[in-house]
């Protein structure tokens, strides 16, 4: 499918990135300039910026794609992903502001007085960064696959390319502005399609759900393959193929029976009217009963629905509040109650979001169950509006979402970038403007290296070990930290590099194949239930049996961090020291 | 509430920034001369904010964390209609968002009135 509409939508929302942000007035990228933006950011836009950072491919995409792949309980991602903001302003907004760091590296010297603790963080910034970067890799180049019908990697080097050389070319200058505009786009992008479809389709008789069987296609539907695909048919079918199934050529009716069928690139596969669906041999099929579930992986043969949800509740919970791109946001605000009321405009922006994407699931997995034969289950916000509304109207729904789809990409991926290539030349390098381009290149190569690999893996499998990693490493830094006077730099650093590694060793694990059942795939694949508990502990315990590392001066930090804004001189809010 | 009401987040951050420039000098420094006092208020201001902190996180898991195990438990639950919507998508797609705003809200205010309270004690050196 060329998309010829949808083509002219992605290139405007990104020039008008690289244009809207060159023009900006100054580069915000050392913790002076983004004081400067702090005193001219109301909340509401700089909550929209933060909105417009988060929301990334996950949101957008794979929300809606992972609903209509795993059901119901996979709410528990966006309902996470908005939760973390709670437990944000609970435990860190008003602190960590106050305290004036401007990244969780400042932070943890600033706070515990050790060069050495800065670099550990330093690192797993960059790990939390790059893991990030992928599914917004992952995204643009099955955008691009979806939409014009190009190969997977096309769309990985295409934005890859287009947010290096901006971010390396010194632009993203009014980075607040372009991302506080693309919350809105997204906003507007994925809203519209869901308000015009629940219209135009009508909504669905309650019974239509929770029916046992399989999905069927409501329509005689042509089903066109893009990438090789193996296929499960369990109900016998009377098709038309056009294209090689099983290595033989077709062009003409053909009768699947039970079993499996290899499906060539380029196949055209046309179902009739009430036939059940097929589903790729890479997904579970789910009755509807499993489908409405509301536990994670409900239906899974040898799953554990409970454990899975709660850890997967930990993660997301827990891991917004360790994100290196997003908290960096915070020191925009001009003071500790700013942020809380920043954070809050950001829950009430994030949930008003988070309506939409089940739209698309719920009706994807009703009216177009094609997308579970060619399990391509992410690209469902992508192709749903043109599959059910065959107009121009259909066409110009489907130009909005897939610039909503770039607008995703690139807000997440510059500021990833820029959190990435300031962290290594700002922390670990201590080098100037020019490091910072250099390492900006670096950070998108090693990043295009890494997103080509991903294209198997769902948008928000990726997105959430990363939140996984975040919840097991920065989390218990920070909230200890901020909370626990008694805490060191040897139980940071201790609890840092426990859980971090073995959460990562263990989404490692899972990515190359180990522990796909069970226990070992819940555990493994969702490790925050036992890393994150993990590296508290180890905090605990080390900063236990280091009493004599306690910073000397642990009155005047706490004092810092809680202080409310009034006892402070009137210069002491605007312009904190990060690392005293 | 037992200070003049704020109408909108604007106002309420200048007010502070009023505040702050008028005791600035005066309670800045006087605040800072008690230092044993000042350490004792500081501990009991993170105290009770820590206290507040937890008695939310207690609620959020209190509620949302009994969801899945309410439902491992009565998987009956899972076939319910609310308002038209299967159980799971009214519960997880649409109730909990309000949910989690009406709780931060409340949080702020009462997080800003440990404060208050905090400041009042300070006043009183």
């Amino acid at each position: 499918m060329t998309a010829p509409l949808a083509l002219i939508a992605v290139v405007v929302v990104t020039l008008a990135t690289v244009i809207v942000g060159a023009l900006g007035v100054r580069v915000a990228r050392t913790p002076a300039d983004f004081l400067v933006a702090a005193r001219a950011v109301p909340p509401l836009r700089n909550a929209a910026a933060i909105s417009g950072e988060y929301l990334s491919a996950a949101s957008f995409l794979g929300v809606a794609g992972l609903l209509l792949k795993d059901g119901l309980g996979m709410l528990w991602y966006p309902v996470g992903y908005a939760a973390g903001y709670l437990m944000l302003l609970l435990l860190v907004a008003a602190p960590l502001r106050r305290f004036g760091a401007y990244t969780i590296p400042d932070f943890a010297e600033g706070r515990l007085g050790e060069p050495r603790l800065r670099q550990v963080a330093t690192v797993f910034v960059l790990v939390i960064g790059w893991f990030y970067l992928l599914p917004q890799l992952k995204g643009a180049g099955l955008t691009l696959q979806v939409l014009l019908g190009t190969p997977y990697w096309v769309g990985v080097a295409v934005l890859t390319i287009v947010v290096t050389s901006n971010i390396a070319a010194g632009g993203m200058k009014g980075v607040t502005f372009v991302q506080a505009v693309q919350y809105w786009i997204k906003l507007v992008a994925i809203a519209t399609p869901a308000v015009v479809l629940i219209v135009v389709v009508g909504g669905f008789h309650r019974q239509e759900l929770t029916k046992p069987a399989p999905p069927v296609f409501p329509a005689t539907t042509t089903v066109r393959v893009q990438t090789p695909v193996t296929f499960v048919v369990t109900q016998p079918v009377t098709i038309t193929a056009k294209g090689d199934v099983d290595g033989q050529h077709f062009d003409g009716p053909l009768t699947l029976t039970d079993g499996r069928y290899q499906i060539a690139e380029g196949a055209e596969l046309v179902f009739p009217a009430g036939s059940t669906t097929p589903h790729a041999e890479s997904l579970h099929a789910l009755d509807g009963s499993s489908w409405v579930s509301p536990l994670v992986n409900a239906g899974h043969r040898g799953g554990h629905p409970l454990a899975a949800t709660y850890s997967l509740i930990v993660a997301t919970f827990l891991g917004t509040l360790g994100l290196p791109h997003i908290l960096v946001r915070f020191y925009t605000n001009r003071n500790g109650r700013a942020a809380r009321r920043t954070t809050v405009l950001v829950l009430m922006l994030l949930g008003l979001f988070y309506l939409f994407p089940a739209v698309f699931g719920v009706l994807g997995r009703l009216r177009d169950p094609g997308l579970y034969l060619t399990g391509q289950t992410d690209s469902v916000v992508l192709v749903l509006p043109h599959a059910l509304i065959n107009s121009l109207g259909g066409e110009i729904l489907g130009a909005l979402v897939a610039a909503g789809a770039f607008a995703a990409f690139l807000s997440t991926s510059s500021g990833l970038l820029v959190s990435v290539a300031g962290a290594m030349a700002h922390d670990l390098l201590r080098g100037g403007v020019r490091t910072f381009r250099r390492c900006a290149v670096v950070a998108g190569v090693v990043g295009l290296a890494a997103g080509l690999q991903v294209a198997r893996f769902d948008l928000n499998l990726l997105v959430g070990w990363c939140f996984a990693i975040a919840a097991s490493t920065f989390c218990p830094l920070l909230v200890l930290g901020i909370w626990w006077r008694s805490l060191t730099w040897v139980g940071a650093i201790t609890g840092l590099i426990l859980g971090g590694v073995s959460s990562s060793v263990a989404i490692i694990l899972t990515m190359i194949g180990i522990g796909t059942a069970g226990w070992p795939s819940v555990l493994l694949g969702q490790p925050a239930i036992w890393s994150v508990p993990l590296a508290f502990l180890a905090m605990v315990v080390g900063s236990r049996l280091s009493p004599a590392q306690l910073p000397t001066d642990l009155e005047s930090k706490l004092l810092q961090l809680h202080l409310p804004e009034a006892l402070r001189a009137a210069d002491d809010s605007a312009a904190p020291s990060a690392t005293g | 509430m037992d200070q003049p009401p704020e109408q909108t987040p604007r106002v309420a951050v200048r007010s502070a920034e009023v505040v702050a420039a008028h005791r600035g000098n005066a309670t800045g420094q006087t605040f800072d001369e008690h230092g044993e006092y000042r350490d004792v208020l500081v501990r009991s201001l993170i105290r009770a904010q820590f206290g507040l902190t937890l008695s939310f996180i207690a609620l959020v898991v209190g509620v949302l964390i009994s969801i899945p195990l309410v439902v491992a438990l009565v998987p009956a639950l899972t076939g319910r209609h609310v308002f038209g919507l299967p159980f799971a998508l009214a519960v997880l797609g649409v109730a909990v968002y309000p949910a989690l705003v009406v709780l931060a809200i409340v949080y702020v205010r009462l997080a800003e009135r440990t404060e208050r309270h905090f400041l009042d004690l300070v006043d009183k050196l």
